[in-house]
């Protein structure tokens, strides 16, 4: 009997604070894989980190880019994506979310959940056909960048500048429907990486407080270092991903990523670490050439 | 690649048994999923509940192997003693190569060598070659796999396996199941006495033998409240021949839906890779109810969650993507079986 096994692509997040090099290991996967696709958030904030890649690129950023490089077929359906270079950027953002101002558009995080949902139906009609997908990585730059998004479009729909109580008038919609739109936003990604496109994301981090609740008994809650969401989903995110690194910067200025750090943060891993791929500290070279060799 | 071609590369060489029958009355896509195109959770081990019920089944395999003569009639003296303790034996060898593939879930840690230690102790102790059916009987054959056919406008080859075929002393047949359960409660019985897999058992044994079976039973062990309790349920007394041929015509229908399945997944890709044959049945069952229906309301049925239903809860357009990542996909090539 022969088997074979369809392999998809491996997905990790890098978690650290801004500088700490989490946009490096992307693009140095972009680099290794020669392919990919970003998408950026909020607006430019990242575009900085690609800028190697700009010639080999096509960009989705302005409504001129999308009527480029989306078209539909002649009832106006069916929007697809055609580009043909080796790297595709798209970039979102809310540039009319002001609510100091009474100015409330915020589809920055719809136009990402649509752009994704373009990368599944390209990559799944060519695995229909049994070509490997267009793209070799699929980059989420950050993933907490897309959460803000996330949250001014609940804050629009409630008409609210900031979040809820969580038990309060809205809280419940405010943080069922936060955690709703992420999770579509995850679930194409999981989609796109079952067609053997690696899915690497980023999130800025935030220290969560130990809950009063557990104070006193025999369990001692820490705070925690966590991907900066809100609510519930922030407890989801390292599910999504089979690796769960934090980045950093050494006296050196060499870039490492860290598995399993101290306790305040978790990190974790469903593959095979190579033997010896890390060092003393638990640290590896935060560069995908040599990550993606140490995962198995 | 031909339609004969792809059935044959996309079917399973045990493609119909009464298990599979039963589950796909539940959720057919279900089914499917798991028996068609095996598909399997990512890292996950083997299910502790079947890996359990397994151990318990071979369990006492061996000890009825152990406590007769080579006729099948029980063994006097200290024979039910002497197989205790080859039952034991065979738990401490096998339980570790078993243990090793499974995945503890953190409700079902109770399911531990000692546990099923204990739970042998109490079957070799109190369970009877013929249960509580009156008379004396005697072994035939223990788990014992078999193939038959059903005949039909296309013969079907259906798979199955009796745990305990037995004979009494007047030459009447009579079949056991051995299942364990958590607790023997009225609603799990109920649901025994109804079962399409039994009716499927003792169709094809009376087809087999030539003869009817007149006596069917579930031996039920609990396993959780009250461990070792042993009950026997009767499955015969409202069984005639058309409640159960109903059972055979279910086993048939499902097969026709399979083949109707792989028939679609053909039309869908008709060329010659077979990972892409695969993948459009992967795609037909994920995302066309009208060939492959699904049941919410099995998704937690046995208290216990269907792997497969981070698929049906998301977006059709995103499930075969989904599966394909998180999900052990072994393309299988039936061709040469």
């Amino acid at each position: 009997m022969s088997s074979e096994r369809i392999q998809p692509g491996k997905s990790a997040i890098a978690l650290g604070p801004s500088g700490s090099g989490k946009s490096h290991l992307i693009a140095s996967a972009l680099e290794m894989e020669g392919s990919g696709v970003l998408c950026l958030a909020q607006g430019n904030d990242e575009l900085e980190s690609y800028r190697r890649f700009y010639k080999d690129a096509d960009f989705l950023i302005t409504s001129e880019d999308a009527a480029r490089l989306v078209k539909v077929d002649e009832k106006g359906k069916n929007p697809r994506l055609v580009s043909e270079k080796p790297f595709l950027i798209a970039t979102f953002d809310d540039p009319d979310f002001f609510p100091s101002l009474d100015l409330w558009k915020a589809t920055g995080l719809t136009s990402a959940l649509s752009f994704l949902r373009l990368i599944v139906a390209a990559t799944k009609e060519r695995a229909a056909q049994g070509l490997a997908p267009q793209w070799n990585v699929l980059g989420l730059d950050t993933f907490s960048g897309i959460g803000d998004l996330a949250n001014n479009s609940m804050c629009s729909e409630l008409k609210v500048s900031v979040p809820p109580k969580a038990r309060g008038d809205g809280g419940a919609q405010y943080y069922i429907g936060y955690k709703n739109k992420l999770n579509e936003v995850a679930r194409a990604c999981r989609a796109i990486r079952g067609y053997g496109t690696h899915w690497l994301a980023s999130s800025h981090v935030q220290l969560k407080e130990a809950p009063e609740t557990f104070s006193g008994q025999d369990v001692v809650a820490k705070e925690q270092q966590m991907a900066m969401f809100t609510g519930a989903f922030r407890e989801m995110v390292p599910g999504f991903f089979d690796l769960v690194l934090y980045t950093g910067i050494d006296s050196q200025g060499k870039h490492y990523a860290q598995y399993q750090p101290d306790k305040f943060r978790s990190s974790k891993s469903r593959y095979k670490m190579e033997e010896n791929a890390l060092d003393a500290k638990g640290r590896i070279e935060n560069d995908w050439p040599t990550i993606n060799k140490a995962i198995k | 690649m031909s339609y004969e071609l792809a059935v044959k590369f996309l079917r399973p060489p045990a493609g119909i048994t009464p298990t599979r029958v039963e589950l796909a009355a539940r959720c057919y896509r279900r089914h499917c999923l798991s028996d068609l195109v095996h598909l399997k959770p990512l890292g996950d081990g083997k299910d502790p509940n079947l890996a359990f019920g397994d151990m318990a089944h071979q369990s006492t395999a061996v000890f009825w192997r152990e406590c007769t003569d080579a006729e099948g009639w029980e063994l006097g003296g200290s024979g039910r003693a002497m197989a205790y303790g080859k039952v034991m034996q065979f738990i401490g060898d096998t339980w570790p190569k078993v243990w090793e593939d499974v995945v503890a879930k953190t409700n079902q840690e109770y399911m531990t060598i000692e546990l099923l230690g204990m739970l042998m102790e109490e079957y070799t102790k109190n369970a009877r070659v013929g249960g509580d059916f009156p008379g004396h009987w005697r072994i035939v054959e223990t788990e014992q796999r078999r193939k038959a056919e059903l005949a039909g406008l296309i013969p079907l080859q259906v798979f199955y396996q009796i745990d305990r075929l037995i004979q009494n002393e007047e030459g009447d047949y009579g079949i056991f199941d051995t299942k364990t359960a958590s607790s023997l409660s009225p609603m799990w019985r109920r649901t025994q006495e109804q079962s399409i897999q039994q009716r499927i058992y003792k169709a094809l044994e009376e087809q087999r033998l030539g003869k009817e079976i007149r006596y069917s039973a579930i031996e039920g062990v609990a396993k959780k409240q009250a461990a070792g309790m042993i009950e026997y349920v009767w499955l015969n007394m409202n069984w005639d021949k058309d409640f159960v041929n109903e059972a055979l015509l279910q086993a048939k229908s499902q097969a026709s839906k399979d083949d109707r399945l792989l028939l679609q997944a053909h039309m869908d890709y008709s060329g010659d890779d077979p990972r892409l044959l695969w993948m459009a049945a992967l795609n037909r069952i994920l995302t066309d109810p009208t060939t492959v229906e699904f049941n919410t309301q099995d998704c937690q049925s046995f208290f216990k969650g269907c792997e497969y239903e981070s698929l049906c809860f998301s977006n059709p357009s995103e499930r075969e993507g989904i599966a394909l990542g998180d999900f052990q996909l072994l393309v299988k090539d039936y061709r040469n079986v």
